[in-house]
C-alpha cells in the first residue's frame, strides 16, 4: 500500500517537531527515515501509525485520508522501540493477541489462531520460544517477537521505531540483512526510522534525511551519499571535511590542497565552503628539497581495516584534513607520521553560504 | 548465563578477604565494632518499641486462659462489632480500589497540566488527623451540620449511624490504592498500552489483557494495606459513630469500651484478632515483595 | 483536515482519559475537598474574634503545645533510629534480616488503638517495662512521656521506608571515591553520605511528624489525658463535640491543620534547598 504524507505539522508544547512535511512511499517499498535526534522521524512514523496526530495536514493510505481514523482502525504493523513486548505473555500470546482482541464476528477461530500464528513464529524464526516470556529472550529474539506481533494482523504498512537500535553491532548485522530478505519476500511497504547513516543506507530502498522537522533530502541511498543535497545531509552521512575556499573567477582555491570537480562553483564568489569525502582526496609524497606552498604534514595513520585513515596537517585549513586510502595504496606510498605530503581533491561540493 | 559466570570468575581469581591486610576496611565497611553495636541498637530500638507491644497483645489476650479468649468473641456486642469492621471493609475497599485503578490510569497513562497538584490532593488524607476527618463529616451531615436539617426531614441518618463509618473510613483509606499503583505504573510507561492499541485492541481489552495483568501484585498490596488500616481505624470512626453498642461499634471501638470497663482481657481478645489480621496482612505484604522484586528485571 | 484539541494536555491513543480523569476529580471532590471545605466554611462562619478566641483558651494551647512539641520530638527521636535501622537493613547481613524488616511496617499495619493499649499495658506500673522504670522514679504511662512512647510507635516507618531505598540506590562509588581521596569511614558518613539522604530524611521526618501530630488512638489509653498535661489536641477536638461545641472544634481543627501544612511547607522548601544544593 502507498503511503501519503501531505504537508504534516506537529508541536509539542513550543518546539516544533515536524514542519509541514511532505512524503509519498510507493507502494512495497523499504524506506529509511534517518536524521539525529529530535529531527522529528519518530514522530512522523508515531502520526502514520496514529499514535500521534498531527496540527494540520493530512495522511492518505493507499490514497485514502487516514488522519481522523485512530490507531485501532488503521491497521499499520508498529514495532515499538523497546519492542513492548507484553511481559506477562508467553512469544506464542503476544503473537496472537492482534487476533484474539478482534471483535466477534471477526475474529478467527483458535484453530485457525494457532495455525496463523506457529506460520509467522516459523518466518521469524521463533516457533521453538512460543512458551517463553520477554524477559527470558535475548534482544534479537525479542525484535523477531515483535515483528511477527505486528505483523500478524496483517498489516497494510510495516513500520519500524529504531529496530536495531537496542542490539549489539553482530546480531545488529544478521537482523538487518534477514529484514531486507523478508522485505524482498513479502513486498510489504515498510518505513523504519533510525539514526544510524550506514543501517539507513544498507537496508533501505531510498533513505529519507531529517533534521529539525523538515525533510532535508529523499533519495536512493547511492543518490543521498553521492550528492547531498545541502551541508547538513553532508556532514550527517558519512565522513567529510569541511574546508573553506576562495572562489574568484569561477575557481575556487585552497592554500591545502589542489582542487579537482568542485560542484557548485558557478556563480559562487568569495570565500565559501566546500565539502570533500576523504576517499576523494589523492595523496602525493613530496619530493625532499624544501616545503613548498601546499604542503602538508601526516600528523596521525589509522592503519586497521580495509581503509587507512590520515589525517595531515595543511597551512590552509584549521584542523588536520581527513585522507582515507585503500590499504594497497596506503602500502604504496609508504607514508609514516611526519611525512610531507601534497593533497588534490578529485571531486567535492560547495555550498554558497545558505541565503535562505 | 554460563559465559557470565566464566567472565566474573576470571574477573575475581583471588579472594578478595585473602589479599587484604588485617588492619584495612573495605572503603564501604565499618570496623565490626560499629557494625555489631548499630545493629544491636537498631534490633533492641524494634524489640522495645515494636515488637514487645504485639507481644503484650497476646499475653494480655490470653492471661485468663483459652475459655476466656473464646467467649469474648461469642458476646453479642463483640459479634456485632465484628460484623460491622467487616461491612466497612467489604464497602470502602472496593470502592478504592475503583478509584485508585481510575486515578492510577487518568495520572500514569496520559499527560496532562495539574497532574502533581492533583497526586497532592489525593494524599492529602494522610496529611488530616483521623480526629478531623471524622469532624469533617459531622459538620456536613449531622444536626448542626450542612444538610443535617434536611437529612433530619428526610429521615436519612449518616452521622452517628453506619453511613457515617464507612464515609469515614474511605476518607482515611482514600489514597491506599491510588499511591500504590501510580509509581507503579509510571515505571511501566504507556508502550504496551499503545502496542495493544495498534494490534486493534479496544480500550476496555487493553486494561484488561495488558494492563490489569501488569499491575495485579502492585494492586493487591494496596489493598491489602488498605483493608488493613479499614479494619483498623479508630480516630476517625471513633468520631461519627455515636459509640452505640451492637449497632455503631467496629471492632476498634469495642475494644476501647471494653478497656475503658476494665474488662482488660476481652479487650485485648479482640484486640489480638486485630493484631492477628495485621501480622497476616505483613506476611502477605513480604510474600508480595519477593514476588515484585523477583520480577524486576 | 486540522484537527484541534485542548492544549492543556498531549492526545494519546489510549482511550479514557475523559471519563478517568472525570470520576478522579468528581469523587475527590465528593469526599475529601468539598468536606474538607466545610470545615474551613464553618470556622469561618465564627468570625475571626470567636475563632481567635476559641485557640488561644489556655487549654487548648496547652494541647496544640503538647501535640506539636511531642510529635517534633518524636519524629527526631525516629529520625536517628530510623537511620540507623535503616542503615543496618541495608548495609549488614544478619540472620532474620528479611524478618526484622518485615517488623518495621508493624505500626503501620496494627491498628491504633490495638496499639494504643498494649503500650499502655507494657508501660503500666505493673507492665513488662513500666515495672521495670518503677523503683527508678520514671513513670511513663498516664504522663506526657506515654504520648512520646506512642509516637515514637506510630512514626518510625515513615523514617525507615523513605530513607532505606534512597540507601539502596546509593552508589558504591561515591563512598569509594570518598576512602580513595583519604576520607577517614567517619568523615566519609559526614560529609558525603549524609547529606545525600538527608533530602529523604527530611522527607521521612515530616512525614512521622504529620502523622504524630494528628494522632489519636494510640496516644488516648496512655496519655492520662489531664487537660494542660497530657491532653492531645485530636482529643480536645473530641471532647469539644461530645459537648457539642462544633465552632470550638472546628476552630482547634482549622488551627492544627494550618499549622501542620504551614510546617510541611516549611520542611518542603528546606527539602528543596538541599536537593537543589546536592545537584550543584
Amino acid at each position: 500500500m502507498s503511503i501519503d504524507i501531505v504537508s504534516i505539522s506537529k508541536r509539542f508544547g513550543d518546539f516544533s517537531a515536524l514542519k509541514e512535511v511532505d512524503l509519498s512511499v510507493r507502494k512495497g517499498e523499504l524506506i529509511a527515515l534517518l536524521g539525529p535526534s529530535g529531527s522529528g522521524k519518530t514522530t512522523l512514523l508515531r502520526i502514520i501509525a496514529g499514535l500521534e496526530w498531527p496540527e494540520s495536514g493530512d495522511i492518505r493510505i493507499d490514497g485514502e485520508s487516514a488522519v481522523s481514523s485512530g490507531a485501532r482502525e488503521r491497521r499499520v504493523g508498529f514495532v515499538f522501540q523497546h519492542y513492548a513486548l507484553f511481559r506477562h505473555m508467553t512469544v506464542f500470546d503476544n503473537v496472537a493477541f492482534g487476533l484474539r482482541v478482534r471483535p466477534k464476528p471477526l475474529r478467527p477461530s483458535a484453530v485457525e489462531i494457532k495455525a496463523r500464528v506457529d506460520e509467522l513464529m516459523q518466518l521469524v524464526q521463533i516457533d521453538w520460544l512460543a512458551g517463553r516470556y520477554p524477559t527470558e529472550l535475548s534482544g534479537g529474539q525479542r525484535q523477531r517477537v515483535a515483528l511477527a506481533r505486528a505483523l500478524a494482523i496483517e498489516p497494510r504498512v510495516l513500520l519500524l521505531d529504531e529496530p536495531f537500535g537496542a542490539l549489539d553491532a553482530k546480531v545488529r548485522k544478521e537482523l538487518r540483512r534477514w529484514l531486507r530478505q523478508l522485505h524482498t519476500e513479502m513486498g510489504m511497504t515498510t518505513v523504519f526510522v533510525t539514526h544510524d547513516q550506514e543501517e539507513a543506507l544498507e537496508v533501505a530502498d531510498r533513505v529519507v534525511v531529517m533534521s529539525q522537522g523538515r525533510i532535508e533530502q529523499i533519495g536512493t541511498p547511492e543518490e543521498v551519499y553521492a550528492h547531498p543535497a545541502n551541508p547538513f545531509v553532508y556532514e550527517f552521512l558519512g565522513n567529510v571535511n569541511r574546508l573553506s575556499v576562495e572562489v574568484r573567477n569561477g575557481e575556487a582555491r585552497h592554500a591545502g590542497l589542489a582542487l579537482g570537480d568542485i560542484e557548485g562553483v558557478r556563480g559562487a564568489s568569495g570565500e565559501a565552503p566546500v565539502y570533500i569525502r576523504p576517499h576523494d582526496i589523492e595523496v602525493v609524497p613530496s619530493a625532499g628539497g624544501p616545503s613548498t606552498d601546499g604542503e602538508g604534514t601526516v600528523r596521525f595513520i589509522a592503519a586497521a581495516g580495509p581503509t587507512v585513515r590520515l589525517e595531515i596537517e595543511t597551512p590552509g585549513a584549521a584542523s588536520p584534513i581527513e585522507v582515507e586510502l585503500p590499504q594497497a595504496a596506503y602500502r604504496a606510498l609508504a607514508l609514516t607520521v611526519g611525512s610531507r605530503v601534497t593533497l588534490r581533491a578529485r571531486r567535492g561540493r560547495l555550498f554558497a553560504a545558505r541565503a535562505a | 548465563m554460563l559465559v557470565e559466570a566464566q567472565t566474573s570468575d576470571m574477573l575475581l581469581p583471588i579472594p578478595v578477604a585473602a589479599a587484604r591486610p588485617q588492619a584495612a576496611l573495605a572503603p564501604r565497611e565499618e570496623s565490626p565494632a560499629v557494625r555489631l553495636a548499630l545493629t544491636a541498637v537498631a534490633l533492641a530500638f524494634l524489640g522495645l518499641f515494636i515488637v514487645l507491644p504485639l507481644v503484650v497483645v497476646f499475653s494480655e489476650a490470653l492471661q485468663k486462659g483459652a475459655a476466656f479468649y473464646f467467649s469474648a468473641f461469642a458476646e453479642p456486642a463483640a459479634t456485632a462489632a465484628i460484623r460491622l469492621t467487616l461491612l466497612t471493609a467489604a464497602i470502602a475497599v472496593p470502592v478504592n480500589l475503583v478509584f485508585g485503578v481510575t486515578a492510577a490510569w487518568a495520572i500514569t497513562k496520559f499527560e496532562f497540566r495539574g497532574k502533581s497538584f492533583l497526586i497532592t490532593l489525593i494524599d492529602l488524607p494522610f496529611s488530616v488527623s483521623p480526629v478531623i476527618s471524622g469532624l469533617v463529616f459531622v459538620l456536613l451531615f449531622g444536626l448542626q451540620g450542612w444538610l443535617g436539617p434536611w437529612l433530619a426531614e428526610n429521615d436519612i441518618k449518616i452521622v452517628f449511624a453506619v453511613p457515617g463509618i464507612v464515609l469515614a473510613t474511605i476518607f482515611v483509606t482514600f489514597p491506599f490504592v491510588a499511591r500504590e499503583l501510580i509509581p507503579l505504573m509510571q515505571e511501566q510507561g504507556t508502550a504496551e498500552e499503545e502496542a495493544a492499541i495498534v494490534l486493534g485492541a479496544s480500550g476496555w481489552q487493553t486494561f484488561w489483557r495488558v494492563t490489569l495483568p501488569n499491575i495485579k501484585w502492585g494492586l493487591l498490596y494496596g489493598v491489602l494495606l488498605c483493608n488493613a488500616r479499614a479494619m483498623g481505624e479508630f480516630g476517625a470512626v471513633s468520631v461519627v459513630s455515636g459509640h452505640i453498642r451492637g449497632l455503631t461499634n467496629t471492632m476498634p471501638l469495642h475494644i476501647e469500651i471494653l478497656y475503658n470497663e476494665y474488662n482488660f482481657a476481652a479487650a485485648f481478645a479482640v484486640a489480638s484478632l486485630l493484631a492477628l489480621l495485621a501480622l497476616v496482612t505483613l506476611v502477605a505484604k513480604s510474600l508480595l515483595e519477593l514476588r515484585l522484586d523477583r520480577r524486576k528485571p | 483536515m486540522t484537527t484541534a484539541r485542548l492544549t492543556w494536555r498531549q492526545p494519546s491513543v489510549i482511550p479514557g482519559f475523559g471519563i478517568t480523569l472525570g470520576v478522579t476529580v468528581t469523587w475527590l471532590s465528593l469526599i475529601v475537598l468539598i468536606p474538607l471545605a466545610g470545615l474551613f466554611l464553618k470556622s469561618a462562619t465564627l468570625g475571626w474574634g470567636k475563632f481567635f478566641e476559641a485557640i488561644t483558651s489556655p487549654r487548648v494551647l496547652a494541647a496544640l503545645e503538647i501535640s506539636f512539641g511531642i510529635a517534633l520530638a518524636a519524629a527526631t527521636v525516629n529520625a536517628v533510629f530510623g537511620l540507623i535501622v535503616a542503615w543496618v537493613l541495608v548495609r549488614y547481613d544478619f540472620p532474620g534480616r528479611r524478618v526484622v524488616d518485615a517488623i518495621v511496617d508493624i505500626p503501620f499495619a496494627l491498628p491504633t488503638a490495638v496499639a494504643g493499649i498494649a503500650l499502655t499495658a507494657l508501660y503500666a506500673e505493673n507492665g513488662w517495662i513500666g515495672g521495670l522504670l518503677e523503683p527508678l522514679g520514671i513513670r511513663v504511662s498516664f504522663t506526657p512521656l506515654g504520648i512520646f512512647v506512642a509516637l515514637i510507635f506510630i512514626g518510625l516507618p515513615f523514617v525507615v521506608r523513605t530513607v532505606q531505598p534512597v540507601l539502596e540506590d546509593l552508589e558504591p562509588e561515591i563512598e569509594e571515591a570518598a576512602a580513595s581521596l583519604g576520607a577517614t569511614r567517619r568523615q566519609t558518613f559526614l560529609r558525603v553520605i549524609l547529606p545525600t539522604l538527608f533530602p529523604a530524611l527530611a522527607t521521612g521526618y515530616a512525614l512521622a511528624f504529620s502523622r504524630a501530630v494528628g494522632e489519636y488512638g494510640s496516644v488516648i489509653f496512655i496519655a492520662g489525658n489531664m487537660p494542660l498535661v497530657s491532653e492531645i489536641a485530636p482529643l480536645l477536638i473530641v471532647i469539644r463535640l461530645n459537648e457539642f461545641a462544633y465552632a470550638e472544634a472546628t476552630a482547634i481543627a482549622v488551627a492544627m491543620l494550618i499549622a501542620s501544612f504551614a510546617l510541611l511547607l516549611a520542611i518542603n522548601l528546606l527539602q528543596r534547598w538541599a536537593r537543589s544544593r546536592g545537584r550543584g
